[in-house]
Order: structure tokens, then sequence, then C-alpha cells
């Protein structure tokens, strides 16, 4: 397993295989060293997390605090140019290590807090940290979950075969078909984004993006997860239909779920949660959320990001709106409708290139300009399609999911396996232009 | 346990029947993502090297017939060319000697040919990114590109507006003909010949087209010149309303004056509203074809024209004093702190003129006479401007008949560097008592300095 993952990573770049190794070497030496001199455990515990977001900073934020002092001095009339002189290497984010430091620091902290016992087999250690299926864009899998599988041996029934490949099938087919062809209509506008003002074709733009971006990460999600499968050791879900959310606190419990339990593990909770006081909860909220943000890309884009969810999760918090709304039905679907419109919005911001294309598109999706609207249809049917094959397969999971007649006719052998020929065969003929999974980038 | 792996083997059963109704029921997309595949790998790699290839952005790869190009010069040599464009490129070295390496080294005539955009000048298309992404794809992926995806097309991807369109018998949709001399025989229909101009009216005044880019494509030109290979440059036609936008980023008339100075032959491109575009910025293969053959025609006209007879010639380098013909030479406007050759250069004050060359044409009677003079100039500082005209003109005792003046601004990538002024002008029925003068006019308040400036007057063989 360690042998094939790194053959995977260095297919990309062996040069950065050493990156993961020394990492994974200081976790690996620093848990063990913490168990057994308990007094050393804060030096250890400060050493992994110097080695893990040390190589954060210098692979993946250097080239933005570089630029960023630059331009303080710059103001104080001062050239230091300190970008100019960055290593050229520093300025390649290796594939993965957002993913990978995460899932590694994970390990040396839970070592340090008695929750895990350190494993003293190397093998296992590595095959944790490096598991190919999911290291280059997680989901970001736990030491207390893995170590344990690691330690026994894995037997494969049929049964985990079937699942396995249905979920493989199924994340090609969420990449390939969906976020695939919502891709070019995407990419075109946020490349040429003034030449359309219709609100109605900005709603279609960032309705594309909101499916293409889930698509694309949770088809990697559950091909990591089949593979896994597949291999006889079980990954925890990632992703929980996060659109049929119907408060955004919702959404965040149902959205790249690793990640988010994460800070909620690492950050939030050691920041002191809610349990101090009020408004301190609101502050480790904001400074999670901004983070989070950051976690993204050293641009300020990921952080307005990280800044309007939190300023929404501050309304929520604050007013209590879902609390009256869930109680009746309708509300629950005014629920959601407000839940889409702020995670909508706040994509542009993810996606812009800029702060300015950002406001110039929450501008369009807000102004009552209708023009070209009418040929909407004609020039972007692929785009339509795809985004109602988006919706549909997710009103399809909420009919399955409250409806037990639908649910049962589903588990048959019949289809079953025409549903998966089905997916297979649109994956073939349907398959949109190709494109990199966009993870792949944090 | 036996159902699951029952659910398996009728997936695979179910899977090989639909694969086979769509492989043969599902209408052919009007441009196949296979062939694509195949095509940019090849192009990054192509299995030969080439006598000819053209080097640009999507308006060469799509604006370019390499087989045109072939038939149009078959009647001097059997000519292999190959079309080494790619989206968004721009001139920066590392590109441009990417696609000088497909040249064949054997070849009798190497020759590069510059399609030459805006866009292609701008700062930010330098990072070549659709030019690296094919280059640094993985060998294995090129391989299984180029080896496998030929026998693939069965499985060719289609889309549901391709089957709106089978149904409603319509034609519409973006063709696209991946042919592997690299070029790609395009149309859209519908035609929109204004959706590029929105972008380029949005984005031009926001991008950056710095004269470093061009100085360094005429650099290349130069080298390229200097170790034999023939370079060629035209600006590809595009929509009238397009090219109104792209006109005011693209200095072309100093474009043209430099890449002729080292050495490069600029094809002036006719009629260039005849030209059909589907985009406003890309032309439709009938339009391809024709650009290809007004191309492949001025290098055929290019390699097999002979040189005009010279009747008279003269240069004045600064390094020696001037031979006969040229008045009000100034020893003292002498410089060494600048010179395109030699050592010394030559310094023209503001508000006054240079030394002046004059010859009676008296020698040349009644002939047809084809005037030419050069000059290379520029700013004594880091002037942005200057006023400075290279000029000649032919007078007889009581009148001017011709009078020709070229200006250092429109000539020049930069004025603060040296760049050649070339003037030149057709002068039919010489009669008695004419003379030629050619001077350094230096209108405006900023030094200039010249130097290397020669006349020359030619037996122009037209009628």
């Amino acid at each position: 397993m360690v042998v094939f993952s790194f053959i995977f990573y260095g297919w990309w770049d062996w040069r950065f295989l050493f990156l993961i190794i020394f990492s994974g070497l200081v976790d690996y030496a620093a848990a063990l060293q913490m168990a057994k001199k308990i007094s050393q455990k804060r030096f250890w515990l400060l050493a992994s997390l110097l080695a893990n977001i040390g190589s954060l900073a210098i692979f993946k934020y250097s080239g933005f605090l570089a630029t960023s002092i630059d331009s303080i001095a710059l103001w104080f009339g001062l050239e230091w140019e300190i970008y100019s002189r960055l290593p050229a290497f520093s300025l390649i984010v290796p594939v993965g290590i957002s993913f990978y430091t995460f899932q590694s620091m994970s390990y040396t902290i839970d070592v340090y807090k008695g929750k895990l016992i350190p494993t003293k087999n190397i093998w296992h250690f590595f095959a944790y940290l490096s598991m190919f299926p999911q290291l280059v864009a997680g989901p970001i899998i736990r030491a207390k979950d893995m170590l344990q599988q690691l330690a026994k041996e894995q037997f494969v029934t049929p049964v985990e075969v079937w699942l396995g490949l249905r979920l493989m099938v199924y994340g090609f087919f969420q990449k390939m078909v969906i976020a695939d062809n919502l891709a070019p209509i995407v990419n075109q506008s946020f490349w040429n984004n003034n030449t359309q003002p219709s609100c109605i074709y900005w709603w279609m733009v960032m309705l594309a993006f909101s499916f293409q971006i889930y698509f694309d990460f949770a088809g990697y999600s559950s091909i990591a997860r089949g593979l896994a499968k597949l291999m006889g050791y079980r990954f925890k879900s990632n992703f929980n239909h996060p659109y049929h959310a119907i408060s955004l606190r919702d959404f965040w419990s149902r959205w790249h779920i690793s990640l988010s339990t994460w800070f909620r593990d690492y950050v939030y909770i050691p920041l002191g949660g809610t349990r101090i006081s009020k408004w301190k909860g609101y502050r480790n909220m904001w400074i999670t959320m901004l983070i989070s943000g950051l976690w993204h890309g050293p641009a300020l884009n990921f952080v307005i990001w990280g800044a309007v969810h939190a300023t929404c999760l501050s309304v929520e918090r604050l007013t209590k709106w879902p609390k009256y709304l869930h109680q009746f039905s309708l509300g629950r679907l005014i629920a959601f409708l407000i839940v889409m419109l702020q995670v909508v919005v706040a994509w542009v911001f993810f996606r812009a290139t800029s702060f300015e294309q950002a406001t110039t598109i929450i501008g369009s999706l807000f102004s009552t300009n209708l023009e070209g609207t009418n040929l909407i249809v004609e020039h972007y049917f692929n785009t339509l399609v795809f985004l109602g094959l988006a919706i549909g397969v997710e009103s399809w999971y909420y009919l399955k999911r409250n409806n037990k007649t639908i649910r049962l006719a589903t588990k048959n052998v019949t289809y079953d396996s025409i549903s998966m020929a089905v997916l297979i065969t649109a994956c073939v003929y349907f398959r949109g232009p190709a494109s990199e999974f966009i993870y792949f980038q944090f | 346990m036996e159902t699951y792996q029952q659910r398996i083997l009728l997936s695979l059963g179910w899977t090989i029947v639909l694969l086979a109704i769509g492989g043969w029921y599902l209408p052919e997309a009007p441009s196949s993502s296979m062939q694509s595949d195949l095509f940019w790998s090849n192009k990054v790699e192509p299995h030969e090297t080439f006598d000819v290839v053209f080097i640009g952005d999507s308006r060469i790869y799509r604006g370019i017939s390499p087989t045109v190009i072939t038939q149009e010069l078959s009647e001097i040599d059997s000519f292999s060319v190959f079309n080494y464009g790619f989206s968004s490129a721009g001139f920066d070295t590392t590109f441009m000697e990417a696609g000088a390496a497909l040249l064949n080294p054997k070849s009798k005539n190497r020759i590069i040919v510059l399609g030459i955009t805006a866009s292609s000048l701008a700062d930010e298309n330098l990072v070549n990114a659709h030019h690296w992404q094919e280059k640094n794809r993985h060998p294995v992926e090129i391989w299984q590109r180029k080896q496998i995806n030929y026998y693939l097309s069965f499985f060719d991807p289609t889309s549901p507006l391709v089957i709106r369109n089978t149904y409603r018998e319509e034609q519409s949709g973006y063709y696209q003909n991946y042919q592997l001399n690299g070029w790609i025989a395009s149309d859209k229909i519908p035609r929109d010949e204004w959706k590029a101009y929105w972008h380029i009216k949005n984005t031009y005044p926001t991008v950056t087209f710095s004269s470093a880019v061009r100085e360094n494509l005429i650099k290349k030109v130069a080298e390229w010149e200097a170790k034999g290979i023939q370079v060629f440059g035209f600006r590809p036609p595009a929509a009238a309303h397009f090219e109104a936008v792209e006109t005011k980023c693209y200095p072309e008339k100093a474009l043209k004056t430099q890449f002729e100075a080292v050495g490069g032959t600029w094809i002036e491109i006719p009629k260039r509203k005849a030209y059909v575009t589907y985009d406003g910025n890309h032309l439709e293969e009938a339009s391809a074809k024709r650009l290809s053959r007004v191309v492949g025609k001025a290098i055929k006209n290019d390699l097999t024209k002979k040189p005009l007879p010279s009747l008279l010639s003269n240069r004045l380098d600064f390094e020696t004093k001037p031979v006969a013909g040229w008045k009000s030479f100034q020893a003292e406007l002498l410089t060494k702190e600048a010179s395109i050759e030699g050592e010394t250069a030559y310094i023209v004050k503001p508000k006054s003129y240079s030394c002046t060359y004059m010859s009676s044409l008296d020698s040349f009677l009644n002939q047809n006479l084809y005037i030419r003079t050069s000059c290379w100039m520029k700013t004594a500082k880091q002037e942005e401007s200057a006023k400075a005209l290279l000029v000649f003109s032919i007078q007889d005792a009581n009148e001017t008949i011709l009078w020709k003046g070229e200006n250092l601004m429109t000539q020049s990538l930069n004025p603060s560097e040296w760049n050649q002024l070339r003037l030149a002008a057709n002068y039919t029925h010489n009669l008695v008592g004419c003379t030629l003068k050619a001077y350094v006019w230096n209108k405006g308040d900023k030094t200039i300095v010249i130097d290397a400036f020669q006349i020359e007057v030619l037996q122009d063989s037209k009628k």
C-alpha cells in the first residue's frame, strides 16, 4: 500500500515525495516520543505542528506572505522585493499538501490529548498518511478510524466489491457527466464576466458552479471511498447532500464533512467553542471560518468567502430564524431557499478571480436586467440540461429518502444492474471536456 | 452473496448492450473530443520535422491550412508545412523556440511564419498556459492519445444539443475538423460575429501590451535570420469591428518596419474585410483556405523574386567622414555614447535637421525609379515620445515633386531603443533637372541620435 501510494504521488512530481516522507517521519517520531516521555509532550507536539504548518507556510503561503509584506513595505517607501528572492520550488504548491498535513497533524494532536495510542508500525503509519485513494483531495481521514483497520487483515466480500464499484461509478458520473459538463459555462463566464448583464444568466452560471464544485468534489470523494472499499477499508462519507440543508449550520454538517469536523475538533473546540460565553462563541466561529477560507488558498477571495459564511452563521445564531421556519412545511421550503441563496452568493467570492469581478457579478445577480434572457435556452441548452440533471439527481435522492415505495422498488437486482449500466454509458457518451478535480489545487 | 455477483455480471452485460446501442445510434458531435486529444498531443510531438512552421495563437491554428500552403509552394519544391498554433499563445522566447525546433535542420528552405495578433503580444499571454498544458502532459497520456484514441472513436461523446439538433434536422453547433498538420477547419452555426468583440472591448483597456514583448519578438526574428532561417510575419484578419478595437493595441506599422529591419518579410493581407469569421475573431473554413492561399502566394513570390537592379546606393555609418553627396555634416555632433553599429552615431538637436544627402537624378532620365531609404534612430535619453521624421524628397528648380516622411513614433516599438525607420516610394518617369534629398528632421524638443543612414535608387521594372 505504502509503495503504491508513493508511486501514485511521485507520478505527479517525485521530488515532493521527500516532503511527505519528512512530514510523516517527524509526526511518527513525535507521537512515539510523546507516549514515551510525558514531560516532553508539549515539546514534541510543537515540533510536529512546526513541521506541518512550516511546510504549509513555505509551499502554500510563502508567495502570498511575501507579496503582502512587499506591498506593506512599499507603502513605507521600502523596496524589499522578498517575492522575487523566493526560491522557485517554494512557489509550486505540492498536490494535496493541505490534506495530508492536516491528517498528519490530527494524529499527533490526538496522541497529545491521550485520545490515541501511537502506532509503532511505521508502515501502518505511512499507509494511513499516504493512502492513495484519498491522498491528493481527501477525505481527511482520522488515525483512530484508519489505524485500527490497518492493523487487521481485511477481507473483501462480494457485497463490498459491489458497493465499492457502485460508489466509484457514481463518483465518475458525478465528475465526468455533471461537473465537467457544467464547467465550460462557468469557466467562460468567469473569464469573460462583463459581457453578459442579464441577471437570469448569472443565476444560471452560479447554480452551475454550485453544482459543479459539489459534484466535482463529491465525485472524487465517492471514487476514493469506492476504491478503499474494494481494498477492504472504510472511509467516512464526505458529503451528505449539502444542498438539502435547511439551515447554514445544517449545510456545514453536510459539506466537506471531514474538513468541517477537523476544524471543529482541532480549532473551534480548543478555542472554547460556545462553552465560555456567547460572544466568545461567535469569535471562535469567525476564527474557524476565516481559517477554513484561508485553507483553500492564499487569496483574499477565499477569506471573504469564509467571512460571508461567518456573517450568515452569526445572523442565524443570533436570530434563530431556522427554528421558527422549521415549524411548518412551507417554512422548511423557505429555509431551504434562504440557505441556497446564501451559499450560491458566497460561491461568487470563492470562484471570482478578483474582488472587482465578484462585486460585478453580485451586482448582476441582483439587478433587474433581463436582456438576452429569451435566448438563454437556445444558447445554453447543454448547460440547462446538465443543470436539470444535477437538480434531478438530488431530487431523486430526496424522493428515495422520503418515499418507501420508491426505496423498495430500487433495491432489486434489475434496477441496480440497469442503473449501473446507464451510469457507465453516460460516462462514456455524455462525458464533458476533461478537467482536473477542482480540489486538487487545494 | 450470489445476488451481488449476479449484479456485477448483469451490469457488465447491460453496459455492453447500452454501449453498443449508443455507439451505433447516438448522433456524432460536430467536433470529436477523441480527435481533439490526438490533435493536441500530435501537435506538441509530431512524428517528423518540417520545412515551414507557422507559429501563433488560435487565429493561426484555425486560420492557416498547411495543405493549402504546400499546394501554393509546390511550383517551387515539395514543402512540408506544420501549424504550431495554440490557444491564447503569446510570443515568449520558449514558445517561439519550441516552434522553431520543429524545423528540419537539413531543409534547403527553413521558413518560420509568425501570425501576429494583438493578443499574442499581450503580457498576460506570455504564460502560454495552453501550450504548456499540452507540452507537460505525462508521456504515458500523450502515448495513449496518439496511439489509442484513433481506435476509440466509436466511443466519442455526444451531447444533448447534438441530439436535439439531429432530431430537429438543424445544422447548428461548433464544427471542428482536426487535421494532423495542426489546422482546425472550424465553423460555428449560427455564426455570431460580435461574440469576441464584446470580450476584447471590455478586456483590452486593462490588458498590458508592453514594448518589451514586441522587442523580444524582433530579437528572435533577427536571431533566426542570422541562422539562415527565413522569417515571415503577418497580421491574420478578423471581423472589421474586432480589428478596429485590436488596432488600438497593435502598432502594425512599427512592427512591420522593425520586422523588416532585422531581415524578416512582412506579408500584407489585402482585402481584409472579405474574410468571414464565425465569432468575429476566428475564420471559418473557406476563409481560412483563402487566407492560406494569400500567404502561400506571398511566400512563393518572395522565394522566387529577383532583386531590382541598383542605380545608386549610399550609406553613411558616421564612423568615417561622409563620402560625396552629404551636405551640412557637423563633426562636433558625432557621439560615442550610443551607436547601433561601429562606435559613433550622430546627434540631431531639437528643432533642427541632420546632414542631408543630395544627388541629381539626371543620370536616370525617363526611367521608373524605386527609391528607398532607411536610418536607425532613437531618443538620446529614456524619452517616451519624440517628433522626428526620416524624409526624402524630389525637387526640380521650381517645386517639390515628391515628399515623403516617416515619424519615429509610428515606426518604433520603443523610441528610447534603437529602431530602424524605413521609407520607400515609386517615382515614375524621371525628367531632367530633379534632385533627390534625404535627411532627418527633428521637429520636437527631444534630442535624438541617428546611425547607419542608407539611401538606394533602384530601377523599377513596373510600367
